[in-house]
């Protein structure tokens, strides 16, 4: 993480459109992603490695971004042994799509899939495999109501078998469970985890923070899952705001205006309209950086920024959503005791057994979501009772 | 202040390593390379289809196709397979055609494997003809299909079914099926619907079934039990060893035949071949190289010479302890052919002996000058004197056919002598000469047959005469009666008294009716 210098001073020659792409294609590999990304890859390659691994994050951090760098390293390894294997395709990524109707279409998942697999004869697969898809005279595609799915799943399987990728990444997976009712959610749990045991692929979920509901559905799967947190960054953490500040000093350096916009004086401000989360704070940038383009100013400054902020009210939906996702997260002490108390254990273990896991996976869950619980609203003191002389609370 | 502390992040380039491009069909790994049961071609490309979820069918014509076909593309399953392969020739791609090569090499590019060819039975293209190699149907052992899927192993077809000469399952001791027991349908060996251990036709399983009882429990009787076994380790050991062998060249199976035959029978192939069974002149082609044995042929010669058709292929050792066909003394064999057969003849002697025909008249026929030297039939002639002969046919033919003339000449000749009544006419000669038509007798002989004809023709002409003569008269007297009655004897009403009324329209009879009226003095 050496200073990079800023953008190169020859951008500025070039095109409004130039220039926008080049702020727009830049990837700040901040702390918290290269971390996640790192413990995605390695948790990947265990040999003993989990059926499922679960990448939980506010919506627009980078969970993207972090895709496409897990598929870069995976492709990076797998190089030397694929000039002899060739058969081998080192990892499959497919974005899983929201659906109009109330479930999941599984069809179009599998379809997805097997073409990023670059599954030969996919059309044919399709078109006659099966009998409910053709084509009409006019070659336009005709589709009866009749399911096709368990071929496609079938052809699925095969390719996994004999490609055998290391990982196979869905990014958007919270679409998974747009379901009707818990029955059919259960369902298509099933579906994925019976295709990942079969196949014997690692299947690496990316997802926002309603992803957690499909893990804590069924008891057999969270046997075979890890759990890794891609959180914002935090104000309450000092540490966190410091990573803040560079980030933003980073982009700051990399908008290729004239002069350099002075982003960190008001850094509260970007913080506020960004919620920590570094994927908001990239577009909000952009969206700016476009208006001053368009402008013909010589810098981004606070104006250009609030023309284009989200609305507060906007805010704090997002904001909501994200704190609700992070309590559930939260192992706080009280969920431990209710654990233990269950169990008929002293209350006194919690704090040990979390020391006791030695799984990276959870260390990292644990230093970069031990904290967020209590947070509520940025700057403002939570409601709580200060302790009164020598006694502390027990914290987790 | 506090910019101090902070950092910048690099950048991260998401730009993904080009990889080497992978294999466009599954790296599907062919079952059984080295062993006696290795998978055929056919098998793996039915395999191959079913792992990719496709219909053979597609697998082949979109994507094998354009290997075998240049420019070839798939455009509809319209006439199904037979758009490339042609009716029932998938049969082939066990074989080793040249098409085949492109066959494999296509398969090869699209899978990566390397080690296809021992799928078939292209290593042996240069010693093994393909005439009555392969089946054209497939043919399957319904224990052993059922065995594997008992046992959840891979169904796969083995390569061994599709050899011509094996018909018994050599694990299960039964005949092999070729009909489903479902359909009673022929199954081709790679059809749009090919799938391991089911019928292409109907789609039912293929292993033992209750339905399964018709050709699987037809018994085999011992002798041929006997020589199935043999042929079926034969043929596996052979397909076993292929991968681990530099295939001989093919002067090899003349080479080890001619060696045989002077150990043998001390150099006699006439009686080499007899005691085979094999024509001796076909024998001498083998032993010559001029020609390759089949396999079904080549099997035969080494059952009977208790040797290993691998052996006999691929070592130079003659070993004749099994040889069921040793002649102890050969002057004695030599004795008894001669017995059976006459003086047999070289080359020079025949040569001399048809010389001699040709001065020789009546042209003697080549079939008499092969009776007379000993031989049953003419092709040892050819074979001495392949110059000769067809000069004493053509002699021969020649003086046939003057006979012939001569012949046909003193037939006509005396049909005119006969004086004959009535004549006979040309056809009617030409019928009793067996002959369909009269074209050839009148070209050989014109005159004599337009003396024929001309006198038939003055008979036709005599006998019309009188027939009209004999009418006139008839309608004259009628014609005169009527008048005498008093009728007014007009043509109709003669008509009708007539023994032919029809003839009274004839011109001969209007003239005599019109002239007995002129008589009469009646009307006109």
């Amino acid at each position: 993480m050496s200073i990079s210098a800023s953008f190169p001073r020859s951008l500025l020659e070039k095109t409004q459109e130039y220039r926008l792409a080049y702020f727009l294609s830049y990837r700040a590999a901040h702390p918290r992603l290269i971390e996640a990304t790192d413990m995605v890859v390695r948790t990947i390659q265990e040999p003993a490695g989990a059926s499922f691994i679960f990448v939980y994050g506010p919506s627009r951090i980078g969970k993207t971004t972090m895709r496409l760098r897990v598929e870069q390293m995976l492709i990076q390894q797998a190089l030397p042994t694929l000039e002899t294997d060739r058969c081998h395709i080192p990892v499959v990524s497919v974005e899983a799509v929201g659906t109009e109707s109330a479930q999941f279409n599984w069809k179009d998942y599998f379809t997805r899939s097997l073409i990023s697999l670059e599954e030969p004869l996919i059309d044919y697969k399709v078109h006659y495999g099966s009998r409910g898809v053709r084509r009409n005279n006019q070659g336009e595609l005709t589709i009866e109501p009749r399911i096709t799915s368990p071929e496609l799943r079938r052809a699925l399987e095969n390719a996994l078998k004999y490609r055998r990728p290391k990982a196979f990444l869905i990014d958007e997976a919270q679409h998974m469970q747009k379901m009707a009712s818990g029955r059919r959610l259960q369902d298509n749990l099933d579906c994925l985890k019976s295709l990942a045991n079969l196949t014997g692929v690692q299947h690496v979920l990316f997802g926002t923070y309603e992803l957690l509901i499909f893990r804590n559905l069924s008891a057999q799967l969270s046997r075979r899952t890890v759990d890794i947190h891609f959180p914002r960054y935090q104000a309450e953490i000092s540490g966190d705001v410091e990573v803040f500040m560079s980030v933003l000093l980073t982009f700051q350096r990399h908008l290729p205006v004239e002069e350099e916009p002075d982003l960190l004086t008001n850094w509260e401000y970007c913080y506020a309209g960004s919620l920590g989360c570094i994927g908001i704070l990239k577009d909000w940038l952009a969206r700016a950086l476009k208006v001053s383009l368009d402008e013909g100013a010589k810098t981004l400054t606070l104006k250009h920024l609030k023309q284009r902020a989200w609305s507060v009210a906007q805010l704090q939906t997002m904001l909501k959503e994200i704190q609700e996702g992070e309590k559930q997260l939260t192992e706080s002490a009280e969920k431990h005791k209710q654990l233990y108390q269950a169990l008929g254990l002293s209350e006194e273990l919690p704090i040990q057994l979390n020391n006791s896991l030695s799984n990276d996976a959870n260390n990292l869950q644990e230093k970069v979501s031990k904290s967020p619980g209590r947070k509520k609203n940025v700057g403002k003191r939570n409601p709580k009772r200060d302790p009164v002389g020598g006694v502390k609370p027990n914290a987790s | 202040m506090l910019v101090d502390k902070l950092i910048t992040y690099k950048s991260w380039d998401l730009e993904k390593a080009s990889i080497p491009s992978h294999s466009r069909l599954y790296a599907l790994e062919p079952i059984g390379v080295g062993t006696p049961y290795v998978e055929s071609l056919t098998g793996y490309i039915a395999r191959l289809a079913q792992e990719h979820c496709v219909p053979t069918g597609i697998l082949v014509l979109s994507e094998l196709a354009p290997f075998l076909k240049e420019g070839y593309i798939f455009k509809n399953k319209e006439k199904g397979l037979d758009q490339i392969f042609g009716h029932n020739k998938t049969k082939a791609l066990n074989g080793m055609s040249k098409w085949v090569v492109s066959a494999i090499q296509g398969l090869e590019s699209l899978t990566l494997h390397n080690d296809l060819r021992f799928l078939t039975m292209l290593p042996w293209m240069e010693l093994i003809p393909l005439k009555n190699l392969l089946r054209s149907v497939k043919a399957w052992c319904p224990s052993c299909y059922e065995n594997w899927r008992e046992t959840e192993q891979i169904i796969y077809e083995p390569l061994l079914w599709s050899l011509n000469d094996v018909t018994m399952c050599p694990y299960h001791y039964q005949h092999l099926c070729t009909h489903c027991p479902y359909c009673h349908k022929e199954n081709r060996l790679l059809a749009w619907h090919s799938k391991p251990g089911y019928c292409s036709k109907c789609g039912e399983w293929l292993g033992i079934s209750p339905h399964c009882n018709s050709t699987a429990s037809i018994k085999l009787t011992e002798s041929e039990l006997k020589w199935q076994i043999w042929v079926t380790e034969n043929l596996g050991n052979l397909i076993s060893a292929t991968p681990n062998l530099s295939v001989p060249p093919k002067e090899k199976i003349a080479k080890m035949l001619s060696a045989y035959v002077n150990v043998v029978t001390n150099g006699n192939i006439n009686v080499f071949a007899q005691n085979l069974g094999m024509g001796k002149t076909q024998t001498h082609r083998w032993c010559i190289g001029k020609c390759l044995p089949t396999i079904g042929t080549l099997l035969q010669i080494c059952f009977h010479l208790g040797i290993s058709i691998l052996d006999f292929l691929t070592t130079d050792a003659i070993n004749t302890d099994n040889c069921s066909i040793i002649i102890g003394n050969p002057n004695q064999a030599n004795k008894k052919t001669r017995d059976q057969y006459g003086q047999l003849h070289n080359s020079g002697h025949v040569r001399l002996e048809l010389n001699a025909a040709l001065l020789e008249n009546p042209p003697p026929s080549l079939t008499e000058i092969a009776e007379r030297l000993g031989y049953k039939r003419t092709t040892v002639l050819y074979y001495h004197a392949p110059d000769l002969c067809p000069e004493i046919v053509a002699r021969h033919t020649d003086y046939q056919m003057a006979k012939r003339l001569e012949m046909m000449q003193w037939e006509l000749e005396a049909v005119l002598k006969s004086q004959e009544y009535p004549p006979p006419s040309m056809q009617e000669i030409a019928r009793r000469l067996g002959k369909k038509s009269i074209h050839s007798l009148t070209n050989d002989f014109p005159e004599l047959c337009s003396t024929i004809s001309a006198r038939y023709a003055s008979y036709i002409q005599e006998r019309r005469t009188e027939r009209v003569e004999k009418l006139s008269q008839e309608v004259r007297q009628v014609a005169l009666q009527l008048h005498l009655e008093g009728v007014d004897p007009t043509a109709s009403r003669i008509s009708e008294l007539l023994k032919k009324p029809g003839s009274i329209l004839q011109k001969e009879a209007v003239a005599a009716v019109s002239e007995v009226r002129r008589e009469l003095g009646c009307k006109e």
